[in-house]
């Protein structure tokens, strides 16, 4: 009785995690083609290098009259006030800079310390035309 | 580079780990455990310890971390490793030459999806989390740019980098694939956590084999390879850059080392010690660990009544102790030239009077490690699964693994505990590093249920 009571619990454990590790290895069997072809995160990948290569890094994989969105977890800060977007902010000046917010939080709601350093809140994706993105969630 | 290139890329640099520790297996650690691929995941790990172990010995000599030095670091005990004449134990173990049952093969479908899920994130999702991005990816592009481990990047107080203290084996490992592939692309590196992951879960299966037979053994490589907190979590799992995947991997195998050292298995008090080595010197974490694991040898050692035991686990105490000490100091030698710049050594803040002080914080810390075992968004029902297993089988708490065990998690587990008592913002320093201290402890955590899993096969000790 109690052996078949712990193979049912251990059949449910593996179980679950079987299901929630296939739904990542879905999510990540549908992004190849998205990351093969259009490798948009890759242009910022490696950005965050010695700071003595950064600006050049940045001119040369985004043009002046560029956009760059972060895409942030809504509800989330992605790094807080002392997290490195300010600082890849600062560098990425003359650029328009935005932050778009994804996922399961509260996505009304503008991120104070974004715009507090001239990151833009992108309600709607259009509105910054065709940018670089900088993804930290799933897009 | 087209996609496919960038897969094959990743796929060498992750051969050339396992070659590396092949090289250092037939020169001086031998694999204690049987079985093909058994070897194959030990090599993974001794490759992903002692690789980026040497080049920062060899970069605290002086030496500039370039493609020769990495090429010489890598090429050196494979080569010397192909000349040395020694009885290489490639054997198939008897357990492997029978064929699986339906349920062995179900189990092993289990493990190769989990392992395929991280290897497929890791191959195809740019790295998404925060510190694997920002701090751990940051140091292995800094190293990859030529700058030494003593460059201008680590020691100048000038420079912008977060946590600066932090130990580099992990970023080590990283840059090294990113200055032999001649480019700073995460995706190619991050073959490594997968390969740490494999390398656990083939050494989880080889020690658990031993006692408990081999449907026991893959049971326990599933749990640890389908857990959610690894295969779906990015912000501590093997799919992120975090550290954390790695030192649970040394951890893990530093800790199976040792209960394998109780039976004098060749090799394993060597291994042990390494894999201790590796551990403090991927974080400051593994100090903690370190601690649990000498406190468990310590432990068996004085209940063991059986002699020969007994020699065992002190001979593996002695090499655990001498290389966990030598990695500390070795980090102390290299930490006193970086400046501390904003670098939370939270371990360094613990004072015993601080915890008498902050002793009321204790529920509320008690009560985040229940929130953190009833995570379901990150572990799925694992935890409380295991530990009803454990209340079902009573056996357990007599079992040599859990009594093994049970020591080094108290150990890593108060420290983690002390940190959180004293931090400042202790709470929300919880909320973002609870989980991954469970993470670490997950490889011995699911070891030391041999006895309750063993029992559902119908494998007692």
């Amino acid at each position: 009785m109690r052996r078949g009571l712990g193979r049912l619990i251990l059949a449910a454990v593996l179980a679950v995690s079987v299901l929630r590790t296939g739904r990542q290895l879905a999510w990540a069997a549908r992004a190849i083609d998205r990351f093969r072809f259009e490798p948009v995160d890759r242009r910022l990948v490696g950005i965050l290098g010695p700071s003595e290569e950064l600006d050049q890094q940045i001119d040369r994989r985004i043009p002046p009259g560029d956009a760059v969105v972060f895409v942030v977890p809504a509800g989330g800060d992605f790094g807080g006030p002392d997290g490195a977007f300010w600082f890849l902010n600062a560098r990425l000046a003359p650029r328009r800079t935005y932050y778009y917010q994804v996922g399961p939080g509260e996505k009304g709601v503008p991120v104070p310390w974004l715009e507090a350093r001239g990151i833009r809140w992108l309600v709607r994706p259009g509105e910054a035309g065709r940018p670089v993105i900088v993804s930290s969630v799933p897009p | 580079m087209n996609y496919l290139a960038d897969v094959f890329l990743s796929l060498l640099c992750a051969a050339g780990f396992v070659a590396v520790g092949e090289g250092w297996s037939r020169l001086l650690l031998p694999c204690p455990w049987p079985g093909r691929f058994v070897r194959l995941g030990y090599d993974a790990l001794l490759g992903l310890c002692l690789l980026p172990l040497t080049l920062f010995l060899l970069g605290l000599a002086g030496a500039p971390l370039d493609r020769p030095l990495v090429l010489a670091a890598a090429g050196v005990p494979v080569v010397a490793g192909l000349l040395r004449r020694r009885q290489v134990r490639f054997d198939q173990s008897p357990a492997e030459e029978a064929g699986l049952s339906a349920v062995e093969k179900l189990l092993l479908a289990v493990v190769l999806v989990g392992l395929g899920t991280v290897a497929l994130t890791n191959g195809t999702i740019p790295l998404r989390d925060w510190d694997g991005r920002a701090t751990w990816n940051l140091k292995a592009t800094l190293l990859a740019s030529g700058q030494g481990v003593l460059g201008p990047a680590f020691t100048d107080p000038t420079r912008f980098q977060p946590m600066p203290r932090y130990p580099l084996l992990w970023p080590l490992a990283q840059a090294s694939v990113y200055i032999v592939a001649g480019r700073r692309d995460a995706l190619i590196a991050r073959s490594l956590s997968t390969l740490a992951l494999a390398g656990l879960a083939a050494v989880l299966f080889a020690e658990t084999r031993r006692s408990r037979g081999r449907a026991t053994a893959l049971t326990l490589a599933a749990l640890l390879c389908s857990a959610s907190a690894l295969t779906a979590w990015a912000d501590g799992g093997a799919i992120g850059g975090y550290a954390d995947p790695i030192l649970a991997a040394f951890a893990g195998a530093a800790i199976l080392a040792a209960f394998a050292a109780g039976d004098s298995l060749p090799g394993a008090a060597a291994a042990c010690g390494v894999f201790a080595a590796g551990a403090v010197l991927t974080k400051i974490d593994g100090l903690a660990h370190a601690a649990g694991l000498l406190a468990a040898l310590a432990a068996a050692a004085i209940l063991e009544r059986d002699q020969a035991r007994k020699r065992g686990f002190l001979r593996a105490a002695a090499v655990a102790a001498a290389l966990a000490i030598s990695a500390v100091l070795l980090y102390a030698f290299w930490s006193r030239a970086v400046p501390v710049g904003i670098d939370p050594n939270h371990l360094g803040y613990v004072r015993p009077a601080g915890l008498w002080t902050h002793r009321g914080r204790l529920p509320l810390v008690v009560r985040h490690w229940g929130g953190e075992i009833l995570a379901t968004y990150h572990w799925g029902i694992l935890w409380p699964g295991l530990i009803l297993l454990a209340l079902l089988d009573p056996a357990v708490w007599k079992s040599r693994q859990m009594r093994f065990v049970a020591p080094y998690a108290f150990v890593v587990l108060a420290v983690a505990t002390s940190v959180y008592l004293e931090a400042r913002a202790f709470e929300e320093l919880m909320k973002v590093t609870r989980g991954r201290v469970l993470i670490q402890l997950l490889p011995a955590a699911i070891f030391a249920l041999s006895e309750p899993v063993g029992w559902l096969f119908g494998r007692r000790s």
